[in-house]
């Protein structure tokens, strides 16, 4: 009654006429206030994604499908706590007992703007290549691709400190999607690069767990809502290709699967996935239901590439059974057994000479056992035998397996 | 030996706060040399030792070139398309930092003999005003269109800084840098050559520190000076013997104006701007021209 400070009532900003109410504390409005000034100058992308995300909340079907928000804390009380990581804002936010949402804690970024310019945070960049083969590439001010009918978008992976450096290697690996006409098409045309910075690749053996539950992959969401939002403004542009470069799979899955959670279709776009290190099944089914065309291929997986080969099986069946592909039962076979020039395959064939080496070894068997084993050995020979046909074209993918960027180099002077 | 062990592009521990990144070790660099039309190029330049990232292949240099088959450049590079070269040498040198901190930015160096796309009689290379006219206009042709927001006129980069003319030379030349305006400066090293009345040999030599953030942020995490010293270095080794009908034309000039000489200093352009498609005239920009 006698403090001069303000009440510490919190504010409605959004859902105050219909929908549910979103608060927030007194504290943290003025730096909302900033965020929704930058959103509205029309300068800021990434700002209005957060905005729209925050008012989004009173729509009240949040958090059920969006991939963007990490479910927290159940208090006892039966309110629950949550946290959406948005581009340039980290915001937790408890579930009211009464149908509403109060932001508890609000994390921006204000200078969010500059870090994409110097890239430090995701962005959209054109790349062009200068005489040499060497590429540059350039900051998009709106995060808009250029409107070219058959427009090539690269998404990179992490681990690159400059996305020159990025876009250099990229423009190797999306010559290799069977639509984009080898590099003397990527050449002329330069490419949009989606550019995801960090010290670390993403995905892989070493991600084991985020790798193969992509789509629960938080680090990715910052940078797959930018792309989603990317992926949405070209939705009318025809024949737009996204081919994603190792880790980029994992950007562009959870991309693809929130936009197909907004209820979004992208059925003139095309979607390939180069050398995924994330689970390329996870891809499909986001692309499936976006309604997005897929070549006869849909990936190009290196040998030793666990996490890319480990459901591929799964993903011809997902592709087979889909009826928008167009993937026949005859190619979901011949894919089936391409597969087995991965590792899985190879392992499956040595494994099969070892077991009849041993079996001529061991003399001490029981007759019955060592006829089978002897049948085995056989079986064994004639596998060896396929191999050594197969020998040159062997070579080239063990190479490809064990040192890619030493099979990109190669592969350019043929 | 023992920097190549210790400056290796092996990466097994995190980067440090700021490094002194070493690269080629320019005093066992070769001397290449080139015959263009005649005129005899020379410069020094170390092995090709590629980034990691994309591994560049190198152009080899072959003895001669008579420059009669070259390309228009690409468009998306320079839309206005007034500009026609031929590659003639390539390489790319890895810097790296100490123990085991891995790959810290890179040189390249690109050699090119450009011309006009549509061969214009009346002007002669040779001419220092001629000259500074082509290498202005030129670097507008290839960056001046690069616009970042199209509301304030805002650009991607910025050039002509650092001008002057190659010291050692005694033929008219002329360099300077361009600079990215957002994150690293990434500078790039322009050197423009008369070789013949048509003909201008031009080294476009690009430095990349390999680290994000803003200019402070990313000399500070690599230091800018080794690179720069490559560069400088590249570029006072460079030495040319016109061929006898681009020394007479060179004579014919300096006997009619003895004072004729490329300007001493030059004001970053204004920008955008575009070229015109004779390859010379800078126009007013316009994102339609070309599009």
């Amino acid at each position: 009654m006698f403090s001069n400070s303000a009440p510490t009532q919190d504010v409605v900003i959004a859902g105050q006429h219909a929908g549910k109410p979103v608060r927030i504390t007194p504290n943290a409005k003025p730096v909302y206030d900033q965020l929704v000034k930058l959103a509205r100058d029309g300068n800021n992308y990434w700002a209005e994604i957060t905005v729209k995300a925050i008012n989004e909340l009173a729509a009240g079907r949040l958090h059920q499908s969006n991939i963007f928000v990490k479910p927290g804390a159940v208090h006892r009380d039966g309110t629950e706590e949550f946290v959406m990581i948005l581009p340039g804002c980290k915001v937790t936010c408890q579930k009211l007992d009464a149908d509403g949402f109060k932001i508890l804690y609000f994390e921006p970024d204000i200078k969010y703007g500059q870090a994409i310019e110097s890239g430090k945070a995701p962005g959209l960049y054109t790349a062009r290549k200068t005489g040499s083969d060497k590429w540059i590439t350039k900051p998009n001010e709106n995060g808009y691709i250029a409107p070219d009918k058959h427009r090539m978008v690269a998404i990179s992976d992490a681990g690159y400190e400059d996305p020159n450096q990025a876009a250099t290697l990229a423009a190797l690996r999306i010559a290799e999607a069977p639509f984009t006409g080898g590099s003397s098409m990527v050449n002329d045309d330069g490419f949009d690069l989606h550019f995801t910075p960090g010290e670390k690749r993403l995905g892989g053996l070493r991600n084991y767990r985020n790798a193969i539950r992509v789509n629960q992959y938080t680090e990715l969401n910052e940078s797959a809502l930018l792309l989603a939002r990317t992926m949405y403004q070209a939705r009318d542009i025809n024949g737009v290709r996204w081919i994603s470069e190792d880790g980029g799979s994992g950007v562009l899955t959870q991309a693809m699967t929130i936009l197909a959670a907004q209820g979004a279709q992208l059925p003139n776009h095309k979607v390939f996935l180069f050398n995924p290190t994330t689970s390329p099944n996870a891809a499909i089914k986001a692309a499936h239901s976006l309604q997005m065309k897929l070549d006869r291929q849909f990936n190009k997986t290196r040998m030793f590439n666990i996490v890319g080969n480990r459901d591929q099986l799964e993903m011809i069946a997902q592709r087979w059974s889909n009826k928008a592909d167009s993937l026949t039962t005859l190619q979901a076979g011949a894919d089936v057994l391409a597969h087995g020039k991965s590792l899985h395959g190879i392992g499956l064939t040595v494994g099969t000479i070892a077991a009849g080496t041993a079996a001529v070894a061991g003399l001490g068997m029981t007759a019955p056992a060592a006829l089978t084993s002897f049948l085995t050995a056989v079986g064994g020979a004639v596998a060896v035998g396929k191999i050594a046909v197969g020998t040159a074209k062997l070579g080239n993918t063990l190479v490809e397996g064990l040192l890619p960027e030493r099979h990109d180099k190669l592969k350019g002077k043929f | 030996m023992r920097n190549f062990i210790k400056y290796s592009k092996f990466r097994l521990r995190d980067r440090p706060e700021s490094c002194v990144a070493v690269g080629p070790d320019f005093s066992a660099a070769k001397l290449h040399s080139v015959l263009l039309a005649g005129t005899h190029l020379q410069f020094r330049a170390p092995r090709h030792d590629p980034s990691p990232y994309g591994s560049v292949r190198q152009i080899r240099m072959k003895k001669a070139y008579s420059l009669s088959h070259p390309r228009v450049l690409n468009w998306n590079m320079q839309p206005s398309q007034s500009w026609k070269s031929t590659k003639i040498f390539f390489r790319e040198w890895s810097f790296c930092g100490p123990w085991f901190t891995g790959f810290m930015g890179d040189v390249s160096c690109y050699l090119e003999v450009i011309e006009l796309n549509e061969p214009n009689p009346t002007v002669n290379f040779m001419h220092p005003q001629a000259l500074e006219a082509a290498a202005l206009a030129f670097l507008t042709a290839t960056y001046g269109h690069s616009v970042y927001r199209e509301k304030t006129g805002e650009m991607h980069y910025i050039g002509p800084l650092n001008w002057s003319t190659v010291e050692q030379l005694e033929v008219p030349s002329v360099q300077f840098d361009s600079e990215r305006l957002m994150s690293g400066a990434a500078p790039e090293r322009h050197v423009f050559i008369p070789i013949s009345r048509s003909h201008i040999a031009y080294f476009s030599i690009r430095t990349l520190q390999s680290a994000s953030g803003t200019r402070e942020e990313v000399d500070k995490k690599v230091d800018p000076a080794p690179f720069k010293e490559l560069v400088d270095n590249i570029v006072s080794s460079i030495q040319v013997t016109l061929s006898p009908e681009a020394q007479a034309d060179w004579d014919e000039i300096k006997k009619n104006n003895p004072d004729a000489k490329v300007s001493d200093t030059c004001a970053p352009l204004k920008w955008p701007a575009d070229v015109a498609k004779d390859g010379l005239t800078i126009l007013e920009y316009d994102p339609k021209r070309y599009a």
